[in-house]
């Protein structure tokens, strides 16, 4: 077990290269960064080019340059970056955000998509486990139709659909709620909810599923026989066995949930880092890109990882070493 | 399900292809799904034609904007009084073509990548099951993102020239590529796992004796059996590539303006709502659009999975 957890904890920081890598090839494929139009002096170039740590060329340079020329170039931008990355752990300044260091965006916008994301998905497993255990138990009735229903539509509206019609509905014409920002309590609720029901419809779904299935076994029927009251079956004994499927779910739903908050926060007006991510890639900030990528990968394998293990505690005759 | 189980049995002559199909057509969901697609499709691929020709989803009327639904304009007009009805259909035109041609090359990746790794099996099984693997654990949809942004000027200007790139047919080409190479990763694990099933068959080993290559094998002996699954799975990417280039486009990273994706109306929508008035008509059509096709798309690849694989049901 130990042995298993230290090995992806190993792996990380290689995969964790090789996406930086293809990260920074994929930005500076055209060549070009924000300060390649710029008009200032060249005294005032070379301090820019050394503090942002980007090689600057003027547009007529740039259209005379061979591609084996630019990719030197790009090589020794990269070399700069990771060096700085690896040596001191610095992420460098974002060229958008004048005067910020990509960490100090990072610690500002992080806690508040982090914030927003654990939100939504507690919400979703709770709502979500309770649709579908109530549609599992009493299937072809009424609340299992209306589940039915809402999973096939949650699943077929795009995030940004949901979260205008709520934003419509709860902040313009029942103004329940603001219509956005950041900062108090209520400002949480709308994007939270719009964020949490795509999901929600998925995992009621699942364990509808589930529920359906595990209601149907030997042992439930063992447990009932015995005269278990009905609730104390479904919840004690069925719901860990039908709860699995929805387990291995949370691994690829947080990083859906990420993807979603880049369009909740637009909506929403959250200044979350899935709005800094979007931004930096719009504008070429070299740094704030990296750094962006580097933390959403960080979190995705680290919550695999920890979904891996939650699901061998689970169910401990799932075997860790690669998939089956 | 029994039912057709006991219809299986009745029948043993029936292939169990046609046997799958017809419980496919049992459906009412897919009936449901069908026409809704059926009425998609055929508006959009009318209004394209039409709001292509002489630019016509471009087409400005700045005395009129913003203007409510009538009879005259169905479905009201824009920020710059471009008929909105003209724009959603061009929008879903090109909104289905992304979605169709991102899935095509995600199932030509993924078959080709699953039936290589399943076939040969051994080393070069794990090592590409392994790249799955880790693909599967990270953040494509930034992959995409960087993609579209990376490839989109270069091929701009292979396309156009270098003073006048194409920048609209650049954008939604690197749009398909970008989405169709991350979505691939579904498709491979399911090819594999039917391949290395199906290679261990008497018919396989019949044909590796009588000198068939292993491509030779994969395609005329392996391929044909898959079929079923890899039709099923390419029906649920293609709602997922309208959802994701929908998503981009939202965000303001799809198709350039003044082309029209369901995704950028909506955005323009969004953008232009504000608590004194809400211009409903703006959200409301390109998303009622956009969210019947996804709904039709989905309804169809259940009821395919479930009719060809009716154990898989519950598996993603």
């Amino acid at each position: 077990m130990t042995a298993y957890i230290l090995r992806r904890l190993i792996q990380l920081p290689l995969i964790l290269l090789v996406i930086y890598t293809v990260t920074f090839a994929l930005i500076s494929m055209h060549g070009g960064n924000p300060f390649v139009g710029d008009k200032t002096p060249a005294e005032n170039k070379k301090l820019i080019a050394e503090r942002y740590g980007v090689i600057i060329r003027s547009p007529e340079e740039l259209k005379d340059q061979t591609f084996a020329q630019r990719w030197a170039d790009n090589g020794r931008m990269y070399w700069g970056f990771l060096s700085r990355l690896v040596v001191h752990g610095d992420l460098g300044l974002s060229s958008q955000f004048e005067d910020m260091t990509v960490s100090e965006i990072i610690g500002h916008a992080l806690p508040r998509s982090l914030l927003l994301g654990a939100f939504a998905l507690c919400l979703s497993v709770l709502v979500g486990c309770t649709l579908g255990i109530l549609a599992g138990v009493y299937s072809h009735g009424p609340i299992d139709y209306l589940v039915t229903v809402y999973a096939l539509i949650g699943i077929s509206l795009p995030l940004f659909v949901i979260g205008a019609v709520l934003l419509w509905m709860f902040a313009f014409a029942w103004p329940l709620f603001p219509v956005g920002g950041w900062g108090s309590p209520s400002q949480l609720v709308l994007p939270g909810v719009a964020l949490s029901l795509p999901f929600t419809a998925y995992i009621g779904r699942l364990m509808r599923a589930g529920m359906l299935d595990v209601l149907s076994q030997d042992h439930i029927r063992t447990a009932r026989a015995k005269g278990l009251p009905g609730s104390q079956v479904v919840l004690k004994h069925a719901f860990k066995q039908a709860f699995l499927p929805v387990m291995s779910f949370l691994g690829p739903a947080t990083a859906s949930i990420l993807t979603g908050s880049f369009v909740v926060e637009q909506i929403f007006d959250v200044p979350g880092i899935g709005r800094a991510f979007v931004d930096s890639v719009t504008s070429k900030d070299y740094a704030l890109i990296l750094g962006t990528v580097l933390i959403y990968s960080t979190l995705l394998i680290v919550a695999n990882l920890i979904v891996d293990l939650a699901y061998h505690w689970l169910d401990p005759r799932i075997h860790l070493e690669g998939q089956p | 399900m029994s039912r057709a189980a006991a219809l299986g049995i009745d029948r043993t002559s029936d292939s169990p292809a046609r046997r799958a199909m017809r419980r496919f057509w049992r459906s009412k969901m897919v009936w449901l799904g069908m026409a809704l697609l059926a009425i998609e499709v055929s508006a959009s691929l009318v209004g394209f034609l039409y709001a292509r020709h002489d630019k016509r989803y471009d087409r400005q009327d700045l005395a009129h904007v913003l203007e409510r639904p009538s009879m005259s304009h169905l479905f009201g007009r824009d920020r710059l009084g471009r008929d909105l009805m003209v724009r959603t259909l061009y929008g879903g035109g090109l909104s289905l073509a992304v979605g169709l041609m991102a899935a095509l090359i995600s199932v030509t990746i993924g078959v080709t990548w699953g039936a290589v790794a399943g076939y040969f099996g051994g080393r070069i099984d794990g090592v590409m099951m392994r790249f799955v693997d880790v693909l599967y654990g990270l953040p494509y949809i930034l992959l995409v993102i960087l993609i579209k942004v990376a490839f989109e000027t270069p091929l701009a200007e292979i396309l156009g020239s270098r003073d006048q790139p194409a920048t609209g047919t650049a954008s939604v080409i690197v749009l398909f590529l970008a989405i169709g190479a991350v979505s691939w990763l579904t498709m491979a694990r399911v090819v594999r796992g039917q391949v290395l099933s199906l290679k261990n068959n008497d018919y396989v080993a019949a044909a590796v004796a009588a000198g068939a290559g292993p491509w030779r094998i994969i395609r005329v002996h392996l391929l044909p059996n898959l079929l079923g699954p890899i039709i099923v799975y390419a029906t649920l990417i293609i709602p997922q590539a309208i959802l994701q280039e929908s998503f981009l486009s939202f965000l303001g990273i799809g198709v350039q303006a003044p082309m029209a994706s369901w995704g950028s109306l909506a955005s323009d929508g969004v953008a232009a709502m504000n608590p004194v008035i809400s211009r409903w008509w703006l959200v409301f059509f390109p998303c009622l659009m956009l969210a019947a096709t996804l709904l039709s798309l989905n309804l169809i690849g259940d009821g395919l999975r479930d009719a060809f694989d009716p154990q898989l049901k519950r598996r993603k």
